[in-house]
Parts: C-alpha cells; sequence; structure tokens
C-alpha cells in the first residue's frame, strides 16, 4: 500500500526526460509536461536547456549536475523545479537524461521567508547607515563646539587684549589733546603733537591689521598677479627700511641673489605687504645689531622666489614657534604691542599666492623668516622707461601732504624722476599754509592724517575760487569700490592705493588733460536769453539764476550716471542740459552734449569718454562763475 | 545564431531582476520582490550587424556568493556582478567576490556594474566609486533605464 501511496506521489512530482543532441524527445514519462509526442526540440521549448545545448554533446557518459530551484514559467504560471542532468547511454546513441522534480509548493513557502529575511537585513542595512550617519554627525558637533569654544576662548583673549592696546592710545591721544590746549609753551605744545601724531599712527596700524585680516578671512582679499618689476619693489623697501633701520642704530643689509629675474609675473602689492609686514616685525623686536632682507631664486623649485628676513632681535621661544602664525592664538599668548596680527596677515596672504612661509628663531639671537612664492618669468616691458622719459607731462609742481616721512620721500623721489617739482606738507594744516606758494598742477594727499584728514583738505580746495579746479590725487589703503566712488562724487580726480605703484602714477598723471586747452573754451552769449526774453532783464537774471541752480546739478549727474553706466538716465539729462548750454551761447558744449546723446541712442561705446564728461563739469563750472559776474551787471 | 549564457550575480535586493525586467520586457517596479533559485530570460540582440541570443541567468542574490549553487555557474560566457550604489554592505567585499568568482568562472568577461544610480546625488558618485577601490564598468539605474541597454549590448560585444 504504501508503495502504491509512493508511486502516487512520485507520478505526480517527478517526471524522466531522455533527449537526444539535438533536443529531441526520445523518451518521457510525460507525468508534468507531455513531452513525448512533442515533435519541437526540448531546446526551444526550455531556456534552461537551451542555454546548454552545446555542453550536454560535450559530456562524457556518467556526468551528473544537479540545478536546485530553476523558475519555469508554464501558461502565467510559476513552477519551480530542481533538475538532474546526467549523461547517458542509449539505445540511438549517447543521450542526456533530464529529472524534473517540481518543488513549487515548497519553494512558494520559501519565497515568502526568503522576502522577510531580506527585507530585514536591508532595513537593518539601512538602520546600520542611518545610525552611523547619525553618530558621526554627532562627532562632528562635538568637534564643531569644541572649536567654536577653543576659538571663542582665544578671541576674548585677543579682544580682551586688542580693547587694552586700542585704548592705551586713545587715552593718549585724549590725554595729549587736553595738554595741547592747556600748555601755553609753544616747545612743549610741540612735543605734545609729536607724541600725538606718533600714537594716532600706532592707532592706525593696529586697526589696518584688524581690517586686513578680517578681509583676508572674508576671501575679500584677490590675488591680481601682473607683470611687476622686483628690482623697483626692492628699491622701495630699501628706501624706506634703511632709513628707519639707521634711525634705531641698526643695520639694514639687502642681498640680491645673481640669478633672481628683474620682472616677474607676481602681486607686487601682496608681495610688498608681505616683505613690510615681516621687516617691520624684525625692525621692532631689534634693538642691536641689524636687519637683512635676500632675494634669489629657490634652488630646489626654479619656478618659486625665495625671500629670506633675517634680524639680530630678541627672537621667539621655542614653543611659540608652532603657533606664531595663528591668527588670535599667537595674538593672545604673546603680545608685544601692535595688533599682533602681522605674521597672520603675511602668512594668509602667501597661502593666497600659492607660496610657503616658514621661521626660524632662537631666543636672544635673532629670528630667520623664508618666504616662497610662485612666480612666472616676464620679458623686460620693452620702452617702458623711454615712455617715461619720452612723454612730456603736463604737470609740472606738486604738493605732497602725507605724515608718513617715508612715503613723503619715496613720492617726492619718484616725480622728481620725471621731471616733476614737488613741495611736500606733512599734515592737512601745513599743506593749507603751503598752498599759496606756487601755481601748484595737482595736489597728491593722504587720506589718514592727523588733524585734518584728506577729505578735509578736499572739502578745503573744492569750495575755494582758486584752488578747486586743480586735480587731486587721494592716496589710501585698499576701499571699496563705494567708498572709491564717494571719493570720486566728492571731487577727487583718482583714489591711488598705498603703497604708490609709480606706474600706475605715471599713468594717471599722463591722463591729466592740459590747462591750456581747458581755459579757453568757455564763452558766455546772453544775445539768444535778450532776444527771446524781449530785453526783459528780470525774465533773463530768472533764467540765469536757473542755469547757475540746475547746471552744476546736472554736471554731478552726468558724471554719476556715467560711471554707473547709466545710460538712459546720462541720455535724458544730457537731453535736457544741452538746450540749458544753447541759451546761454555754449553752442560748442551744445553739440559735444548731443554727440554724446547721439553715441548712446547708437548704441556706441562710451570708452574714451572721460574727455568729455570732464569737459562738461569744467565748462558748466566756469559759465557758472562768468554767470554769477554777468547776473551782477545787470 | 548563437546563444550566450550570462550570468548576473551580487548580493539580495540590488536590482539584479530589475535590470533584467528593464532590459528585456521595459518595464520597472518600485517593489521588491525576492528572486530565489534562478531564473532565467532569453533577449537577441544585434550588435556590429550579429545577432545574439543573450539567455540571462537571473541568479538569487546572497549574502556570501559561496553560497550560490556552482552549477549556475556551469557554462557561463559571462558574467555581471551587480552591486547597490546606496547600499556600501552591497560593495564592501567586492575585491574577494569578484576574485572567487574569477576562479569560479576563469577566462569569461565579468562586469562590475553599481545600480540605482538615480538614487545617488552626483557629487556623492564620485566619492562612492572611490571607496570601491576597482574598476567599474558602468554604473545604472534600473528605473530610468540608464545604461540598461549599454550595459547587455557591451556584454554581447564581448562575446562576439
Amino acid at each position: 500500500m504504501l508503495d502504491d501511496y509512493k508511486r502516487k506521489f512520485l507520478n505526480e512530482t517527478i517526471q524522466f526526460v531522455i533527449f537526444d543532441d539535438g533536443g529531441f524527445c526520445l523518451e518521457s514519462d510525460d507525468v508534468i509536461f507531455k513531452l513525448s509526442t512533442s515533435k519541437e526540440s526540448l531546446f526551444e521549448r526550455f531556456l534552461f536547456l537551451e542555454s546548454y545545448k552545446d555542453l550536454f554533446v560535450n559530456m562524457p557518459v556518467g556526468e551528473t549536475y544537479e540545478f536546485p530551484c530553476v523558475n519555469i514559467e508554464q501558461d502565467t504560471q510559476k513552477l519551480y523545479f530542481d533538475f538532474i542532468i546526467e549523461r547517458i547511454a542509449h539505445k540511438d546513441g549517447n543521450a542526456t537524461l533530464w529529472i524534473l522534480q517540481d518543488f513549487t509548493r515548497h519553494y512558494e513557502h520559501l519565497i515568502d521567508i526568503q522576502q522577510e529575511r531580506n527585507d530585514s537585513a536591508i532595513s537593518g542595512e539601512y538602520h546600520e547607515m542611518r545610525e552611523k550617519a547619525i553618530n558621526l554627525e554627532r562627532d562632528l558637533l562635538r568637534f564643531q563646539n569644541e572649536e567654536l569654544s577653543r576659538l571663542q576662548k582665544f578671541k576674548t583673549q585677543f579682544y580682551a587684549r586688542l580693547s587694552h592696546e586700542l585704548r592705551t592710545p586713545l587715552q593718549s591721544i585724549t590725554g595729549l589733546s587736553t595738554l595741547i590746549n592747556e600748555v601755553q609753551l609753544q616747545s612743549k605744545r610741540e612735543e605734545y603733537l609729536f607724541a600725538l601724531k606718533a600714537t594716532s599712527k600706532h592707532l592706525l596700524s593696529i586697526v589696518n591689521d584688524v581690517i586686513d585680516l578680517s578681509k583676508i578671512e572674508e576671501g575679500k582679499i584677490l590675488i591680481n598677479p601682473a607683470e611687476s618689476d622686483i628690482l623697483e619693489i626692492l628699491s622701495e623697501i630699501d628706501a624706506s627700511f634703511r632709513f628707519i633701520a639707521e634711525e634705531k642704530g641698526l643695520t639694514f643689509n639687502l642681498y640680491k641673489g645673481e640669478n633672481f629675474p628683474q620682472f616677474a609675473y607676481v602681486d607686487a602689492i601682496k608681495l610688498k605687504q608681505i616683505l613690510y609686514n615681516l621687516l617691520g616685525n624684525a625692525l621692532k623686536f631689534t634693538s642691536t645689531g641689524g636687519i637683512s632682507l635676500s632675494i634669489s631664486i629657490d634652488t630646489k623649485q626654479p619656478d618659486l622666489l625665495l625671500f629670506t628676513v633675517s634680524d639680530t632681535g630678541i627672537g621667539v621661544p621655542q614653543d611659540k614657534i608652532e603657533r606664531i602664525f595663528n591668527p588670535y592664538e599667537q595674538a593672545a599668548s604673546s603680545w608685544y604691542g601692535g595688533s599682533g596680527l602681522g605674521l597672520s596677515i603675511v602668512k594668509q596672504l602667501t597661502d593666497l599666492m600659492g607660496g610657503k612661509i616658514a621661521l626660524f628663531s632662537e631666543e636672544g639671537i635673532g629670528t630667520t623668516v623664508y618666504v616662497r612664492i610662485p612666480f612666472k618669468n616676464v620679458n623686460a616691458p620693452v620702452n617702458q622707461e623711454s615712455q617715461f622719459q619720452i612723454e612730456e607731462l603736463a604737470v609740472k609742481y606738486v604738493l605732497i601732504a602725507d605724515d608718513d616721512n617715508i612715503s613723503q620721500k619715496v613720492l617726492a623721489t619718484v616725480l622728481n624722476n620725471w621731471g616733476i617739482k614737488t613741495e611736500v606738507a606733512s599734515n592737512g594744516k601745513d599743506f593749507l599754509s603751503k598752498l599759496q606758494n606756487q601755481p601748484f598742477d595737482l595736489f597728491i594727499i593722504d587720506y589718514h592724517m592727523p588733524e585734518m584728514d584728506g577729505l578735509q583738505v578736499v572739502d578745503f580746495l573744492k569750495n575755494s575760487e582758486t584752488f578747486y579746479d586743480i586735480p587731486v590725487f587721494m592716496l589710501t589703503g585698499e576701499i571699496t569700490p563705494k567708498v572709491r566712488s564717494q571719493f570720486i562724487e566728492q571731487g577727487i580726480t583718482q583714489v591711488i592705493n598705498k603703497p604708490v605703484e609709480p606706474e600706475k602714477l605715471y599713468k594717471f598723471i599722463a591722463q591729466l588733460p592740459s590747462k591750456n586747452i581747458e581755459k579757453e573754451s568757455v564763452k558766455i552769449d546772453l544775445t539768444y536769453l535778450f532776444e527771446i526774453t524781449n530785453n526783459n532783464k528780470e525774465l533773463v537774471k530768472k533764467l540765469i539764476s536757473d542755469f547757475m541752480k540746475n547746471a552744476p546739478q546736472d554736471a554731478k549727474n552726468i558724471r554719476k550716471y556715467y560711471e554707473g553706466g547709466e545710460l538712459e538716465k546720462l541720455k535724458q539729462v544730457l537731453h535736457k542740459s544741452k538746450t540749458n548750454m544753447k541759451y546761454v551761447g555754449l553752442h560748442e558744449m551744445h553739440q559735444e552734449m548731443e554727440d554724446l546723446e547721439q553715441k548712446i541712442k547708437n548704441k556706441i561705446s562710451l570708452d574714451n569718454s572721460e574727455r568729455i564728461i570732464k569737459l562738461i563739469e569744467r565748462t558748466i563750472k566756469l559759465a557758472v562763475e562768468k554767470l554769477a559776474v554777468s547776473y551782477k551787471s545787470l | 545564431m548563437t546563444s550566450k549564457k550570462i550570468i548576473l550575480l551580487g548580493k539580495y535586493g540590488v536590482g539584479k531582476t530589475s535590470l533584467i525586467r528593464q532590459f528585456v520586457y521595459n518595464k520597472f517596479s518600485d517593489q521588491y520582490l525576492t528572486t530565489i533559485g534562478v531564473k532565467i530570460d532569453k533577449k537577441v540582440v544585434s550588435v556590429n550587424n550579429a545577432e545574439v541570443n543573450l539567455l540571462i541567468w537571473d541568479i538569487a542574490g546572497e549574502s556570501d556568493q559561496k553560497k550560490v549553487p556552482a552549477s549556475y555557474k556551469l557554462g557561463s560566457h559571462a558574467a555581471v556582478y551587480v552591486f547597490d550604489l546606496t547600499r556600501p554592505a552591497t560593495y564592501e567585499n567586492l575585491n574577494m567576490e569578484i576574485a572567487m568568482l574569477k576562479q569560479q568562472v576563469p577566462n569569461i568577461p565579468i562586469l562590475l556594474i553599481g545600480n540605482k544610480k538615480d538614487l545617488v546625488p552626483v557629487n556623492q558618485l564620485q566619492s562612492i566609486c572611490e571607496q570601491i577601490d576597482m574598476p567599474i564598468d558602468l554604473l545604472t539605474s534600473a528605473k530610468t533605464s540608464e545604461n540598461v541597454e549599454t550595459l547587455f549590448f557591451k556584454v554581447a560585444e564581448f562575446l562576439i
């Protein structure tokens, strides 16, 4: 009986098939699939067998393979089989025995278990990943918090010390100002003034350092490499530091390596800032011996310029060398006066320029700083020198105002070399007292000056009948474009960054128009006004008064819209103003304005229109002056 | 026409079945249905004016390739190892898995595929590929079908 059940079960779930090498059925018990009468090759019907059709031929008799859980789709029903393949010897030649065992029910049950297992494992993986990410984020936050509190602590210390450093000179300034007011003796007063000037300058240098560092940290400093004359930079440095070092009783040596290039593609301004800072530090911390600067090409990396600044000063303690370039930390831990940010600024500028800096020091012996800056070789500018000499400058006599006697000296030397006579003043008041001396062609004024700053001086000049039309160059540190345009609006002709680059200064001076050409261009003619008013003097006076009131504002707007690129507004104001020019007989001016208006209408570039804008400003200014006289006589 | 057996391997849930479904039937489902054992599909592709009958064996994903029956790999002409770009667990031991596969099916091309590209932000792909430290043949998305055809045509090119 058991055998019957066994046979019945096996008859339902196991099929035996023998097929030849072409896949045609030789024998089949057809328990599951009816194959015995099929004319079709089994290779066509079963992808499983098709996959092996080339394999069967080469199988030796007796070789067997088992394939568990093979999915077969039969009339949209999914079936799962275990297959056994065996190569056999058949009466018709070698053939293949294929045993199919239907385990569909068993495997269907297994699918559910497997699905659950895989789902759980995948969600476990995601859970683990989330945990890892959360832990990572937590670690990062903890690290950031620790870093923040560390930084906060240093900043607190830094600000406490900075406040102290700011308060000390401020207290001195307040005290000295009171003393100056009270003291009667002139010699004492001068002594206090000198101290006041020195203290203010010290205070300014601290503030400048803080501003510089914050600009660097905010990423507002950009490196602008350009063709630079390294020799010229060195000469400028030599002129500045030799004088100060000698005044302090120190030696100053400048060593130039044989192979360094005179001309290189680097940011000269930033390079100077680095060297000025390092040499300034060297001077500050050295009381005996001397300081030196050397320049050469790095022997290991010939694309690097190597600057070495050495001193015989107090040196840096070993435990502080590692952190000496860190802002706040360095400043908080070692305070020698000043902002203490100089080396931080140097380090960050060097990094920005793609360079490297290293400091070696021994306490009581001295310090050496190596700065390596990448550079590209450039050819010497052709005819640059001769350009300066060939072109005759319209400017012949310049009055310079700068409280820094080194800057004065450097600037005066540069101008003198171009054949320009100079007069120097050390502050605003001194400047005003020297104004009457000679007919100056140009004023170069430092923005930051004690007693009377650059803007106050400019304000005086622009309100003066004698000096309002003399061009003014303002010397400043780096300023924003907004402040620059405000300066221009106040009547300043050019804003020049310190330290002054001679080539730029030359260009600015060369661009100044010749006085003689401008002065002859204003001829007032009131005939037209009298004609249209039937000789009504009162009405003519009213129209002149309107012109004097409106035209200067128009000139200001013309300048503003021109510089701001607001062409539509510029066109409108030109259109309005040109008619007024005609009323007072300024026909040439009318035509110039008309031409400019047409340029805008026709979308022609206004490049190089600075001359005409200046002419408009000047013509209106002179016209108003002349009309004021006519107005009085009417 | 020549028939070529291609096996798709890799851990469970990496999208082997979805890649084949997309290639053979142009279909995709977000629902994950596990495969057990092996399922065989077929598609004829034409490469360089020659037709190839690709018999694609979708082998159930296992946590360890040692668990995959050796008979499944018998007579393979090419192997595609798939991993999931969103699950590091599926590509952590790739070096060993591929080395083992090379032992089991020597002298056949083996392609390494990162699937589910659509779920990974572009900026993270580079860092994942760097972690893997093995040359990846293609990054695919069964969902968007990106590079799916390319994958099987690349396999077919190897086999002609």
